[in-house]
């Protein structure tokens, strides 16, 4: 048996060095925990892309009164001084099998990118903007409000479709965070974690992470290893790819999306890597691709995804996802076909129904989904503040998918949660929980 | 802090058996209005203490109260307001179906047309739990009267909160049936360590608590099978978002509340110059090229010509489904088949998302 060999051989060290404050000066360079970039070395890469005309950075500080709107995506500023591939394989190097080795992060920051597509979006190919408030009730409800973010915004060249502009932000941002990330490179880091699922105990019990991801098409798509997921059957991945970037998120349904950044971070996948040999033994991470275009398909995915959890061994499925009302039946089929070839399944989920409503929270369910964890519901409404500063470009929000226009997202407007910029996922994390009253 | 409230007045609801008046030979009579507590009203008076009394307690057969309803929640308005009550308590009814069907009544009579709180108690099995516990507290009893000490003073408790307006915990700490009315908290741990923790728990066989209760959805019967399809009145009804430009009924690409019936007649079929889609959960590009392919109201005009089908309903009734609340998506298609039935449809077509 070489179980313990092949393990070995994804054995990650990440050096994190933590920043408190972010600064623009004549060169970009981390000194203890204070970064100071020079705007020009930032231009020269966003000036890679032809689809880009030109780009505006900013800083913006949790706790600070700011509004960044029109964003893309956040992603952690990262680089690999050793091992094999790079950080975001398949975007910045070839597709090389990442996990191994070491990786330096910037933590505690993260490099935002903001545009506005050229042309309408609309129904499921539409991009749905978000709020991030840095401040404010809203805080606890968007994803990357808690870090001190490099706000890259974006302007496209004129004529440009959206697919060109979505893949010229998306390469550009992640060479910044390779940039930024390579600060670090020759220094000695805070902390260093190494992470490996090494062979624990045969008494504890063998878990298994199902992270089910969003991805259809342009505006709302995800990759793996610079490929977009699609109607392929769900893969085994180890923590380790997440840590160094394999996975990327495209998706811009705000209240539904997870960030790159948090692909990078999945909180059950630390949890358990937490507890690993503690009081459990993490068996790895089965990615199925939700939304699936029909019943039968779903039911595929789902049964695909048990077997390979099965066939890891588990005991045990913690099982989450990102998506919306259809996501839900793959979601809660996954979670029968768990049941059905005999491991324990768990589902942590948001509710759909509005805070107070009365309305039943799940559009769809299976009798094995008895052990269900609630994020809380996504949608209550609550008063934006008006803010000093609004980041991302043109200060127009459009809500509700169009419905409502503000004109000047600085002033202060009523709005529902699930507004917020990755709300779904971010009420798990603030600590949420819906309860019945 | 030395806050004096205000001392405050239960109004008590019983059924003659419980007033300690009689049993079987009583369930016929009608509503009678008594100052001061009977019966178990004696208990709640012991477990307000100073906080307040039982001012007066109305009681009503069951028989009675089952055909005169309306006449027994006037009785019930009047005294709330001759005895200024702040507070009613409804039974406790136990197993005794009729009766607990009134309790319930009386609660939510009270919430809802005197802006009172209110509170009764009763077992699990008793249908007024089944038929109010989404609408008014209800704490869980035993079958029989023998847990009557036990209910009195959490009845008392959860009630002097209500009376006082005091914020209360949700349905689990409270003691009373969850009403699937859901507020968001924020606990000390993120929805991941609480997702390992479940799962742990689970694995090792341990009792672990679930954080959505399932419900059983309502079921759908199928209509009979329709006779035949040259005698068919045909409606298109649709949740896909069809609607004129300009989207007169202000039809809502999510959450929708609205929706709206928009005429085909004279048209062989219907035109992007005139008819688009509006929906937030499907890519709406190839059906606004052509709306047809949503609504395919060319195929049936064709039918129709050729007397495949009797006839085409000349409005197309459509709303937008996306992440609509369940209520309202009820509501709506009970409104449209009540408009689809008047116009004499004998069969509906129903393109979905």
């Amino acid at each position: 048996m070489n179980d313990s060999s092949s393990h070995r051989e994804l054995q990650l060290e990440v050096h994190e060095h933590p920043i408190t404050e972010i600064v623009f000066g004549e060169r970009t360079v981390l000194e203890e925990t204070r970064l100071t970039v020079n705007v020009t070395d930032i231009k020269v890469i966003a000036a890679q892309e032809d689809a880009l005309a030109g780009i505006d950075v900013a800083v913006a500080r949790p706790g600070e009164p700011v509004r960044i709107i029109h964003a893309l995506d956040a992603v952690e500023a990262m680089t690999k001084v050793e091992g094999p591939g790079t950080v975001y394989p398949g975007f910045l190097g070839p597709a090389v099998t990442v996990g191994r080795g070491t990786t330096k992060k910037l933590t505690g920051m993260l490099i935002l990118s903001t545009t506005e597509f050229p042309d309408p979006t609309s129904g499921g190919l539409g991009y749905r903007d978000g709020i991030i408030d840095m401040t404010g009730p809203g805080q606890p409800y968007c994803q990357a409000s808690n870090s001190i973010n490099l706000v890259v915004s974006y302007k496209p060249r004129s004529g440009v479709t959206n697919q060109q502009l979505d893949d010229a932000v998306r390469r550009s941002t992640l060479r910044i965070a390779q940039f930024v990330g390579q600060t670090s490179a020759s220094l000695a880091p805070a902390t260093t974690t190494k992470y490996e699922l090494t062979p624990v105990s045969p008494e504890l019990p063998r878990i298994v992470y199902i992270d089910q991801i969003m991805s259809q098409t342009l505006m709302t798509r995800t990759f793996i290893y610079g490929q977009q997921l699609g109607d392929a059957l769900p893969t085994l991945i180890h923590p380790n790819e997440l840590m160094d970037g394999a996975i990327v998120s495209g998706n811009y349904k705000n209240l539904q999306k997870v960030a790159t950044y948090l692909h990078c971070n999945k909180p059950l996948m630390k949890e358990l890597y937490r507890r690993h040999g503690v009081d459990l033994n993490f068996v790895g991470i089965v990615v199925n691709r939700g939304h699936r275009d029909t019943f039968d398909l779903k039911e595929h995915g789902a049964q695909y995804s048990a077997k390979l959890a099965k066939m890891l061994g588990a005991q045990g499925a913690v099982i989450a996802f990102e998506g919306g009302g259809g996501a839900t039946v793959d979601f809660m089929l996954t979670v029968k076909a768990c049941e059905q070839v005999g491991i324990r399944p768990v589902a942590e989920m948001f509710e759909h129904a509005a805070v107070g409503s009365g309305e039943f929270p799940i559009v769809y369910h299976v009798p094995a989904a008895d052990a269900i964890v609630s994020r809380g519901a996504a949608c209550e409404m609550i008063t934006a503040p008006k803010v000093d500063r609004v980041l991302g470009g043109s200060h127009r929000l459009c809500l509700y998918g169009g419905a409502t226009i503000i004109e000047d997202a600085s002033q202060s407007f009523a709005v529902a949660t699930d507004e917020y910029w990755g709300v779904n996922w971010q009420l798990g994390e603030s600590g949420f929980v819906a309860r019945d009253f | 802090m030395s806050e004096t409230r205000q001392s405050i007045n239960v109004l008590h609801y019983l059924n003659p058996f419980f007033a300690g008046i009689g049993g079987e030979e009583f369930n016929d009579r009608g509503p009678q209005i008594e100052a001061g507590s009977r019966g178990p009203g004696r208990l709640l008076d012991k477990f307000l203490e100073n906080r307040g009394k039982v001012v007066a307690t109305l009681i009503c057969g069951d028989n009675f109260f089952m055909g005169h309803e309306s006449e027994v929640t006037e009785t019930l308005a009047e005294a709330a307001k001759a005895y200024s009550a702040h507070l009613i308590i409804a039974g406790p009814a136990f197993s005794a179906g009729r009766y607990g069907l009134a309790c319930g009544s009386i609660c939510q009579f009270a919430n809802e047309r005197l802006g009172l709180p209110a509170v009764t108690a009763m077992s699990m099995e008793n249908p007024g739990t089944e038929f109010r516990r989404k609408k008014v507290y209800i704490l869980p009893t035993g079958e029989s009267v023998k847990s009557m000490g036990e209910i009195m003073p959490r009845l008392m408790q959860f009630g002097v909160k209500l009376a006082q307006r005091q914020p209360h915990g949700p349905a689990d700490v409270e003691g009373y049936l969850p009403r699937g009315i859901r507020y968001n908290e924020r606990v000390g741990k993120t929805a991941a360590e609480r997702a390992v923790d479940m799962v742990l728990l689970k694995v090792r066989g341990q009792p672990y608590q679930t954080e959505i209760r399932l419900e059983e959805q309502e079921r759908v019967t199928p209509p009979a099978p329709l006779g035949p399809l040259d005698q068919a009145v045909v409606a298109i009804v649709t949740e896909m978002g069809f609607l004129p430009h300009g989207n007169p009924d202000r039809i809502a690409s999510s959450r929708n509340k609205v929706w709206g019936r928009y005429s085909i007649t004279g048209m062989n079929s219907v035109s992007s110059d005139k008819f688009m889609y509006i929906h937030g959960g499907y890519n709406t590009k190839d059906v606004d090229q052509d709306p047809n392919r949503g609504v395919p109201v060319d195929a049936l005009r064709d039918m129709e010509r050729e007397g495949r089908i009797k006839q085409l309903v000349d409005e197309v009734f459509s709303t937008c489904g996306n992440g609509g609340a369940l209520t309202e998506m009820k509501r709506i298609g009970q409104e449209m088949a009540r408009e689809v039935k008047r116009r004499g449809a004998t069969a509906v077509i129903i393109p979905a998302t």
